[in-house]
């Protein structure tokens, strides 16, 4: 890698962004937080997903221009578009549940703190 | 005619949508609707199943958005498909019954539409060709779950839910980089096309990749190590939610794993296979040390997908047969949705807890015994079928090495199952709560569910030859029944069990199946005649038989016969597996039978798997006979032959692997105790002579300078002596006599060892004539026991005035037993010493004389202690044994009379029958008279006249040389005012042999005891050890994925 | 300890993924995504090829995200159904400007996400957006003014039929055209860059954008939960 292109760059950033987020779930002991690393590592995918159809020469795939139209090989891939989108929805799906887990978790022992939902074990 | 395979998606998705306005017309619609619905997609399933079994109809491929694969997404429904959605309705159908009645004023209305969306995601992940349209149903089933675990008590449901989303988060978050640098890799997200489009194995980055995906799916899939929050979830949340879990969702995402495994380069298969067999092994090893039945039956889910997982390159690769593992599935789903259903069933949380759960209900006790007999892979039940498929294949396949810890983990899961079955069938005491729960409303699914694997497994037997065996499926059938019907009155049960048998028996007659000139025949008549006069003392009809004996007695029955007519390695299998499992429970169902029982059962296991072991290795080298296990040669002979014999020995009780029978026959009822002795513990011997040894002997080679027979005559030397030794101890009447029953076996294994016409016909002869005075004594205790309410001898004496037929009975079968003439233990023994001079065995030939001789003291116990002597006060009213026993009795001693005056009657047939197996004669017959090769003669009648004359001579100088006797009264004793100690201690036949126990010490150590205590306690110390890695901490859960990634990327798999 | 242990494994993670970088460079569209590219505009008429793949051929996938959505609000609903255990605080009601002010912009919001997810086919956003979009409004409309209900059994019957609608869309294509979700013969095609094109996808996609919009708002309702009251049992103040 001599040059780093915008796809190298996006790339790094999403898995930053991913080890971030699973740091923020095994280091943090909030459970709130815990839910926050998932996001943020969610995002982190999502913006992975995105760059694998990405190419800064070509442009969105909407072809509603006739020049676009007539050549349809300067837009991009618009599978992964359509992918990442299904991942942000599913991604907030649960979150949305986790958090409504931490809601009742937190009514059940007051603690938002990992260590004391740890009753079954072994 | 069938219906559009798409509907299994389209019809539960609508109606979950419209669901939440069903409900606003009440709770009755909304459950109606759903239920409806799933019906609908459980028939949508049944339409294909005909057409695709028989190949009428070929497997759908179903578009979607009007293009075919790659452009759209295509769902493909053929065979497995349409068996797994099938499987995943009724579990649905099932749950829907059982969740229904237990919903609280909060779920109602809301629960259903979880349950119908996680069915239709499973349908999805069943159906579905495109990679990541398979993620979008495993997060609609996995969601659905996340949701549907927080169904009843929120204290632990919640906890597991949360944990178990954490790391389904992160398996969706390495999945989606697997899928996505897939999708760059190959340009389309259709599996069936990436398959042909994957870039070579070496790809730098590929195997990152596939690891990311795999590791995505060991969370999914619960794997070791990272099953963590699926155990907690077995414990915590509510078990109607775990079964719809494994009926649907887990069964959807093992088949996501076939499927992903297609794009899985060759170079994974041995790390798939590790990871699933040591989730196999490990799971069921860690649920060994379970305390909580909930959380065992996790384990137990988590080594069947392990065991799942382990096949699927195989199977993919063509190694094994998809049949096999689809049947283990069946099976799995079957049970473990039973089993959970039941779990549910009962409040106990711990084994202790559950101490005579289900007491008042049959339906429930006896669904949960046939779940547990499915799941530990005993037949008919479909997993058996599926294991022995399996380990064929693996065999046949050059993967031999694989079925043994595939059978070590399959033991385990005996040692576990029927742990937990034993607090089920021990009788409840008033300190331990034992609270059903909920009514029989939503029992449908677990009578359904019991009846399907019950039905399916003997649907698979029906090519099988055994169908067409009248007398096998008749007694079958009739046991059948009469274990349903066992509340029937006790007499009545047992006389339609005797006219099956006289039946049975009447029509073998007729067909020459008591050839007593082949062993087989032979065997015909023991197990016939032995079952009838069971039966016959069964028509007393109080206690001495569990509940549920009659029925499953003639069950045992018709697979012993089996057993010793095929020639045909499955069926001899099959018998061996149904007489464990039949003989297990009539053990149980003695009032105190549950712990010896589980014992009893772990050995029987231990040996079953024995010699699967060594049936495999034959068929492993091409032969699936009996007859073809004597053209194995080489290392493989040696193998086979070990792994046989010890399997034998082990259920035989051999010396070392006896800890189980002296519980075992002591408590087993009274009735089967002489069956258990005289028939159940000569199958094996049978084994050894007609199966392991087709083996050549001379195909066997010396470990050093020892004869391999030579050794097995030791071990049953050892433990006749060994065992012996142990019987002039007891002071239980039924475990004197079952230490010596085992010890007898041993003077069978002897013969057997010796290998020459003589020493087998001595064998086959003491077969017989034990099984009559045996059976004869077993008998005989059993009325003093039904009379006196007790077994402890020093409790009894003085019993000859009051039952005197029950005293000729145990007279004449110790005077047998103790191989004195004139009886024909006497001839038996003569037989044996001849083998074993001829052999030259002479060190053998001394511990078998000694055993003889120790004998005598337990001998003159039994009797003197029980017979004779001063009659208890509290026994002065005691009537004899009930009239059919005595019948039972004076059969017996008749038989035994016929032996010893004419031996030649059983003689002249083993004569033929060596002559047959040796193509040599044992013996020249010539009327009462005995000569063997070797020169030296016996007459049975001339030592009984012989006999007879000595003894009325020295009567008649005793009666003249005796004093007049004189008659006191029985209390007449004086204590010299000291105050009398308890009984035991004054009473002379307490601790009888207690002079002898110090000269002997060093003999008695119950070292067998103790070395298999140790073996249970190490390992337990590392099972401890080991399942603490599941902390129950979220976040260390959440770690050992990562670390899992992080050790297989630098090992460096699949490159 | 675990905390160190756990920070080293990730970063050793992370060097193997960032292994994965070179695959990640700009590639030509897959044989997949080369047909969208040249036919997409032909079979489906549609401008937004995005929407096409969304709506159309990987249609099946969407009909499993709404499910999605419709099942995690189902499930937080599930999860929250007890309210025992829970501290509430009394919340004093937001000033006058601040609730004429969302007032005023609820209905412009709401307008601009139907927007949106109408032109879903035509240019960037669809159903998914426009909901969102919606959503907003919802939500500015709850945080403006704690107090305020939703009409649940206007939203319930929306969610519903929204929700089938979608599988009567898809089971329309099975009827006509063979296929589930098939966009042939359902409506006709129209016009490329017209309003009034694309088939069914237009029409899919207005039932998505009802269904996210609501969907959301019931998700924020659930979790706000200003409709009913606390009950304190079991909980500490």
């Amino acid at each position: 890698m001599n040059a780093v292109t915008p796809a190298t760059l996006y790339l790094v950033t999403a898995i930053l962004l991913i080890l971030i987020g699973l740091a923020g779930v095994l280091v943090r002991r909030n459970i709130l937080k815990m839910v926050l690393g998932f996001a943020l590592a969610d995002t982190g995918i999502n913006l992975l997903i995105a760059t694998l159809g990405s190419n800064p020469e070509r442009t969105a795939p909407i072809l509603d221009k006739p020049e676009l139209l007539a050549n349809p090989s300067l837009v991009v891939d618009p599978i992964p578009q359509a992918l990442v989108l299904t991942a942000i929805v599913i991604g907030l799906g649960v979150t949305a549940l986790m958090l409504a887990y931490v809601i009742r978790l937190y009514a059940l022992r007051q603690s938002l703190d990992i260590r004391d939902f740890g009753r079954l074990k072994w | 005619m069938v219906i559009d395979p798409i509907l299994l998606v389209a019809v539960p998705l609508g109606v979950a949508f419209l669901l939440p306005l069903f409900s606003k017309l009440g709770r009755t619609a909304a459950t109606a609707v759903q239920g409806l619905t799933i019906v609908f997609t459980a028939l949508v399933a049944v339409s294909w199943l005909p057409g695709l079994l028989d190949g009428s109809l070929a497997p759908a491929n179903i578009l979607t958005g009007g293009y075919d694969a790659p452009i759209a997404i295509n769902l493909h429904f053929g065979l497995t498909e349409a068996v797994l959605c099938l499987l995943a309705s009724l579990t649905a159908l099932g749950s829907l019954s059982y969740l229904s009645v237990r919903e609280d004023e909060h779920t109602i209305g809301r629960s259903g539409l979880l349950q119908l969306l996680i069915m239709t995601g499973a349908f999805g992940l069943i159906m579905t060709r495109d990679l990541f349209n398979l993620f979008v149903f495993l997060e609609i089933a996995s969601i659905g779950t996340y949701a549907l675990v927080a169904f009843g008590k929120e204290e632990t449901s919640l906890e597991a839910g949360f944990k178990y989303m954490l790391t389904g988060a992160v398996a969706s978050i390495f999945l989606l980089i697997g899928i996505a640098f897939l999708y760059k890799l190959t340009g389309t997200l259709n599996i069936d096309d990436m398959v042909g489009r994957m870039p070579p194995a070496a790809t730098a980055g590929l195997a990152t990749v596939i690891l990311f995906l795999l590791m995505g799916m060991a969370i999914e899939l619960k794997l070791l190590p990272v099953n963590g929050p699926a155990l907690d979830l077995y414990d915590g949340a509510d078990p109607g939610v775990m079964a719809l879990l494994v009926g649907t969702v887990v069964n959807g995402v093992l088949f996501a794993f076939w499927k992903i495994a297609l794009l899985v380069p060759g170079t994974w298969d041995t790390a798939i296979m590790t990871l699933g067999m040591v989730t196999f092994v490990g799971s069921n090893l860690l649920a060994v040390a379970q305390d909580r039945p909930r959380r065992m039956l996790g384990y137990s889910s988590s080594a069947q997908i392990g065991l799942l997982v382990f096949l699927v390159p195989l199977v993919q690769q063509g190694t094994v047969a998809l049949a096999g593992a689809g049947l283990l599935l069946i099976n799995h789903t079957l049970a473990k949705s039973g089993l959970l259903w039941l779990s549910g069933k009962h409040a106990g949380e711990t084994r202790r807890e559950w101490t005579g759960a289900f007491a008042g209900s049959v339906v429930m006790r006896t669904a949960l015994i046939i779940f547990i007999l499915a799941i530990t892979g005993l037949p008919p039940f479909p997993g058996f079928w599926g294991k022995w498929q399996v380990l064929s294949d693996l065999m046949a396949g050059g993967y031999g090495w694989w079925a043994l810890p595939l059978l070590i983990g399959s033991l385990l899961e005996f040692v576990y199952y029927y742990g937990w079955y034993r607090y089920v069938r021990t009788p409840a005491t008033s300190n331990v709560s034992a609270r059903p729960l909920g009514g029989a409303s939503d029992l449908g699914g677990v009578v359904a569910f019991a009846l399907a694997a019950l039905v399916f497994g003997v649907w698979l037997m029906r090519d099988l030859p055994v169908m067409g065996d009248r007398v096998l499926v008749f007694l079958t059938g009739v046991g059948l029944v009469l274990t349903l019907l066992r509340r029937l009155p006790r007499v009545v049960l047992a006389a339609t069990a005797t006219a099956a048998l006289g039946l049975a028996a009447w029509i073998m007659a007729t067909g020459g199946g008591f050839d007593l000139t082949t062993p087989s025949g032979l065997f015909h008549l023991l197990i016939i005649g032995a079952g009838l006069l069971v039966s016959i003392a069964g028509l007393a009809g109080s206690s001495g038989t569990g509940e549920r004996f009659h029925g499953l007695f003639l069950i045992m029955i018709a697979s012993l016969l089996l057993l010793v007519s095929t020639d045909n390695l499955l069926l001899f299998f099959v018998a061996w597996e149904v007489m464990t499992w039949t003989s297990y429970l009539v053990v149980t169902s003695g009032r105190l039978g549950a712990k010896p029982g589980q014992l009893y059962m772990v050995f029987s296991g231990a040996a079953g798997f024995l010699l699967l072991g060594g049936f495999m290795l034959a068929i492993g080298a091409g032969h699936t006979t009996i007859t073809g296990l004597g053209l194995l040669t080489g290392s493989t002979a040696a193998w086979t032959w070990g792994l046989l014999v010890t399997g034998f020995l082990g259920k035989s009780a051999a010396w070392g692997l006896h800890i189980w029978a002296p519980g075992a026959y002591s408590e087993a009822p009274d009735l089967f105790t002489p069956f258990l002795s005289g028939v159940i513990s000569k199958i094996p011997m049978f084994g050894i002579a007609m199966v392991a040894f087709r083996i050549a002997a001379g195909n066997l080679p010396a470990i050093g300078a020892v004869d391999l027979t030579w050794l097995l005559a030791l071990i049953g030397g050892l433990t006749a002596f060994g065992l012996t030794l142990a019987a002039v101890f007891q002071e239980d009447a039924k475990k004197l006599l079952a230490y010596s029953s085992v010890g007898q076996v041993g003077y069978i294994v002897v013969g057997l060892a010796i290998l020459t016409p003589l020493g087998w016909t001595a064998a086959m002869f003491h077969v017989v004539h034990h099984l009559l005075f045996k059976g004869l004594l077993f008998l005989a205790i059993a009325g003093v026991i039904m009379r006196t309410g007790t077994r402890t001898m020093y409790e009894m004496g003085g019993l000859i005035k009051r039952m005197p037929v029950s005293f000729i009975s145990v007279l004449i079968g110790i005077i047998a037993l103790s191989g004195v003439p004139p009886l024909a233990g006497f001839t038996g023994k003569w037989l044996l010493y001849q083998a074993l001079l001829a052999k030259g065995w002479l060190f053998i030939l001394v511990l078998m004389m000694f055993s003889s001789v120790v004998a005598f003291i337990y001998m003159f116990r039994l009797i003197h202690s029980v017979f004779l002597g001063q009659l208890k006060p509290r026994h002065r009213d005691i009537k004899e044994a009930p009239l059919p026993l005595v019948i039972s009795e004076v059969l017996m001693i008749a038989g035994v009379m016929a032996l010893a005056v004419f031996p030649q009657l059983l003689l002249n047939p083993l004569n033929a029958m060596m002559h047959t197996q040796f193509g040599l004669d044992a013996l020249r017959i010539d009327g009462t008279v005995l000569t063997t090769m070797s020169g030296h003669t016996l007459n049975a009648t001339g030592m009984m006249v012989l006999v007879l004359v000595m003894f009325v001579a020295m009567f008649l100088v005793l009666l003249l040389v005796s004093p007049p006797m004189r008659k006191i009264r029985q209390l007449d004793i004086g204590f010299a005012g000291e105050v009398p100690p308890p009984a035991e201690e004054i009473h002379f036949a307490s601790r009888f042999a207690q002079p002898y126990e110090r000269a002997w010490a060093p003999f008695l150590k119950p070292r067998a005891t103790n070395f298999w205590r140790s073996v249970t306690e190490n390992t337990g110390g590392v099972i401890e050890a080991v399942r603490k890695i599941y902390s129950g901490n979220g976040q260390t859960y959440v770690l050992y994925p990562v670390l899992l990634v992080v050790v297989f990327a630098l090992l460096g798999l699949g490159r | 300890m675990k905390q160190i242990l756990s920070v080293v494994l990730l970063l050793a993670m992370g060097w193997f993924l960032v292994g994965l970088v070179p695959l990640g460079q700009p590639t030509e569209p897959g044989r997949v995504a080369q047909h969208y590219i040249d036919n997409g505009i032909d079979e489906n008429r549609g401008a937004n090829l995005v929407t096409s793949v969304i709506v159309n051929y990987r249609g099946f996938d969407t009909l499993g995200e709404v499910t999605v959505l419709f099942l995690s609000v189902a499930g937080a609903g599930f999860v929250l159904r007890r309210r025992d255990g829970l501290v509430r605080h009394e919340h004093r009601p937001s000033s006058e400007i601040l609730q004429t002010g969302a007032r005023m912009l609820f209905a412009p919001i709401v307008v601009f996400g139907a927007y949106i997810f109408v032109h879903g086919h035509l240019s960037p956003g669809g159903g998914f957006q426009g909901g969102a979009v919606i959503a907003s409004a919802v939500m500015l409309l709850l945080l403006a003014d704690r107090s305020h209900h939703l009409p649940h059994g206007l939203m319930h019957w929306l969610e519903s039929m929204a929700g089938f609608g979608y599988v009567m869309a898809g089971v329309a294509g099975l009827v006509v055209a063979g296929s589930f979700l098939s966009n042939q013969g359902v409506l006709p095609l129209g016009t490329w860059n017209r309003l009034f094109s694309a088939g069914i996808i237009p029409i899919i996609y207005i039932l998505v954008g009802l269904k996210v919009g609501t969907e959301l708002s019931s998700l924020l309702d659930v979790m706000i939960d200003t409709g009913r009251p606390a009950r304190q049992e079991g909980g500490r103040s």
